[in-house]
C-alpha cells in the first residue's frame, strides 16, 4: 500500500488520521477494523486517505481502486462524498458520472 | 366411501388427467379433479385433500393462486421513511420492500443482477445506496443499478458490455390497500384496482387515514395448517357460536350475513357490531363520515388468495397469511385506529385491550384450522360436504382457487 512517509523531526502526531496517514500498517490495520466494524463512514475516509497516498507516490492504478472502494462506501452512506468521488473517478476515465 | 370409490370418482371427472395412485396406497393425484369443487355450493365439494397436503400441489398453487394473483406480503407501515428496507421471503421468493425518498413503495426481487446474492438480509435503513455484499454492485432506492466496481478490470469500474440501464433490481408489481402491500410476481394479473374494484368501492368510506396501533397491535400466529384452512374459517360466521361462544351473548348466528362475489371475494358480516367501551364508558374514536350503516355494521372479507381485513367503525385489522409449506402458515395480524397513538394516549389501553381481545379470537381458532388440516390426512375424506345455506363464503373461496388452477393447467 502506498503512503506518506512521516518528516524526520516532524512534530509528534495529534490524532488518530494524522498517525493512519503516514503508516501504512496502521492504515491497513484501520481499514480492516473499519471493515470489521461495518464503519463505513470510516472507510470512505480511509480509502481516501490510500489512495491520495498512491497518488503522492505515483501509482496512479492504486490510488483509482482505492477511490473506487471510498466512492462504493460513500455511495452506500450517502452524503456528498459519493459526488465528488464519483467526479474524480469518471475524469478519470473510470466510472460513468452519475445524477446524484 | 372406500378409497377405490374416490378414485372412481374422481377419475371419471371429464378431460381431466387420470389421477395415480402413490406408493403406500395414497390416492395422490398428478393432477387433482377440481370439476366437483366448481360446481354449485348445494352440491360442491371442497378441495380434495391434495390441495392441502402435498407438495407437489402446494407448488402448484404458488405460480397458478399466489404468485398469479395479487398476494398480500407485508405491509407498508414496515417502511415508513425513506430508506427503509424490510427483505421478506414469501414463498421461496426473496423480495425486497423499500420505501424511496419520493415517497413511494417499491417491491424488488431481493437478489443482486450480478451473481444473484441475496441483497439485504435483515431490515434496515438504506443511506445511500444498496450495496451488495459480494461484489459490491450498488442499486438506489428506486432500483436502478449505480454501480458495478472493478467490472471492467481492477479500477475499471465500466465495461461496454455491461449496460447498467438494462441492469436494475427486477420489480414486482405492487399497489397498498389498506396498509397491506399486494404484490403479483408473475406479472401477469390485470391491475389491482381493476381485480379489486367493487370490493375497494364497497369499503370506500373507509379510505381515510389508518394509524397503526402500535406495539401491542402487532402479532403473529404461527399455525400448523394449510393457509386455505384460515382463508376458509375466516370467510363463515357458521362457526362462531360453536368456535367463539364469548360471541353467543350478544352476537346470534342470525346476526350475521354471507359476503360472497363470484370470482371475487368472500367474508361474513355481522349487524351488531358492539364497541369496546372502558370502565368510564369511553370508546375509541370513529372513522370519519362512516354512514349508518356501520353503526353495529362490521364486515370481514378474505381478500382472494392470502389477506384477511376487517372494518369496524372504531378499528380495522389485515391478517397476511404466510405459507410456509403445505401444513404450516404464519398469520401476520396487524390492528389500526382512526386516530394515532400520539393523539388520543387516552386510548391507549382500549387499543391494549382490543388486540388483547382479538389475539384471544384469533387463538381459539387455531384448534379449527389445525385440526381440519390434520383431517385432511384422512384418505376418505373426499373435499366435504357443504351447508347450502352456511358454507357459500368458503365454497366462493374454493370455486376461486380451483378457477385459478384450473386456468394455469389450460
Amino acid at each position: 500500500m502506498g503512503y506518506v512517509a512521516q518528516a524526520e523531526g516532524a512534530a509528534p502526531v495529534a490524532s488518530a488520521s494524522e498517525i493512519l496517514v503516514t503508516d501504512a500498517l496502521l492504515l491497513d490495520a484501520a481499514l480492516l477494523e473499519a471493515h470489521a466494524q461495518g464503519n463505513t463512514a470510516e472507510l470512505v475516509r480511509l480509502y481516501t486517505l490510500a489512495a491520495e497516498n498512491a497518488l503522492a507516490t505515483g501509482d496512479e492504478r492504486a490510488a483509482d481502486f482505492y477511490l473506487t472502494h471510498a466512492f462504493i462506501f460513500a455511495l452506500e452512506k450517502g452524503g456528498p462524498e459519493a459526488g465528488v468521488l464519483n467526479i474524480r473517478l469518471a475524469e478519470r476515465g473510470r466510472m460513468k458520472l452519475l445524477d446524484f | 366411501m372406500s378409497i377405490s370409490d374416490i378414485e372412481r370418482r374422481v377419475v371419471i371427472a371429464p378431460n381431466e388427467p387420470q389421477v395415480v395412485i402413490a406408493s403406500g396406497g395414497f390416492a395422490m393425484n398428478e393432477q387433482t379433479s377440481l370439476s366437483s369443487v366448481m360446481t354449485d355450493v348445494n352440491k360442491a365439494n371442497g378441495l380434495p385433500n391434495a390441495h392441502y397436503i402435498d407438495p407437489a400441489v402446494f407448488d402448484e398453487e404458488k405460480q397458478a393462486v399466489l404468485f398469479a394473483n395479487w398476494s398480500g406480503i407485508g405491509f407498508s407501515k414496515d417502511v415508513p421513511e425513506a430508506g427503509d428496507a424490510k427483505p421478506i421471503t414469501f414463498m421461496g421468493m426473496p423480495l425486497l420492500m423499500v420505501r424511496d425518498r419520493d415517497g413511494s413503495l417499491g417491491v424488488f426481487q431481493n437478489t443482486c443482477r450480478h451473481r444473484g446474492m441475496i441483497l439485504v438480509e435483515e431490515a434496515q435503513k438504506i443511506r445511500g445506496a444498496i450495496r451488495c455484499p459480494y461484489h459490491s454492485w450498488c442499486y438506489g432506492l428506486n432500483g436502478a443499478l449505480r454501480a458495478t466496481p472493478h467490472v471492467g478490470g481492477p479500477a475499471q469500474s465500466t465495461h461496454e458490455d455491461v449496460n447498467m440501464d438494462e441492469l436494475g433490481l427486477f420489480k414486482v408489481r405492487s399497489f397498498v390497500w389498506r396498509d397491506v402491500v399486494f404484490v403479483n410476481i408473475d406479472g401477469n394479473a390485470a391491475p389491482f384496482e381493476e381485480v379489486h374494484k367493487d370490493l375497494m368501492a364497497r369499503w370506500s368510506e373507509f379510505d381515510g387515514p389508518l394509524y397503526h396501533g402500535g406495539e401491542a397491535a402487532s402479532f403473529q400466529l404461527n399455525v400448523k395448517t394449510n393457509w386455505k384452512l384460515a382463508v376458509e374459517n375466516y370467510c363463515e360466521s357458521y362457526h362462531l357460536p360453536w368456535v367463539h361462544p364469548g360471541l353467543n351473548s350478544y352476537s346470534r348466528l342470525e346476526d350475521h350475513y354471507n359476503i360472497e362475489e363470484r370470482g371475487k371475494y368472500s367474508g361474513q358480516g355481522t349487524l351488531v357490531y358492539r364497541q369496546l367501551r372502558d370502565e368510564a364508558g369511553q370508546t375509541l374514536p370513529d372513522f370519519a363520515d362512516l354512514s349508518s350503516k356501520w353503526d353495529e355494521g362490521a364486515e370481514y372479507i378474505a381478500v382472494y388468495p392470502n389477506v384477511l381485513l376487517g372494518a369496524q367503525r372504531d378499528h380495522s385489522f389485515a391478517i397476511v397469511l404466510e405459507p410456509v409449506d403445505c401444513g404450516n402458515t404464519v398469520e401476520h395480524i396487524e390492528l389500526y385506529y382512526a386516530a394515532s397513538e400520539a393523539d388520543t394516549p387516552e386510548c391507549n389501553e382500549l387499543r391494549t385491550t382490543n388486540a388483547k381481545m382479538w389475539k384471544e379470537v384469533f387463538e381459539e381458532d387455531i384448534f379449527v384450522v389445525e385440526g381440519m388440516q390434520r383431517g385432511r390426512h384422512g384418505q376418505m375424506f373426499d373435499g366435504g360436504r357443504f351447508s347450502p345455506v352456511m358454507d357459500g363464503p368458503t365454497h366462493n373461496f374454493h370455486h376461486w382457487v380451483a378457477s385459478q388452477i384450473s386456468q394455469a393447467r389450460a
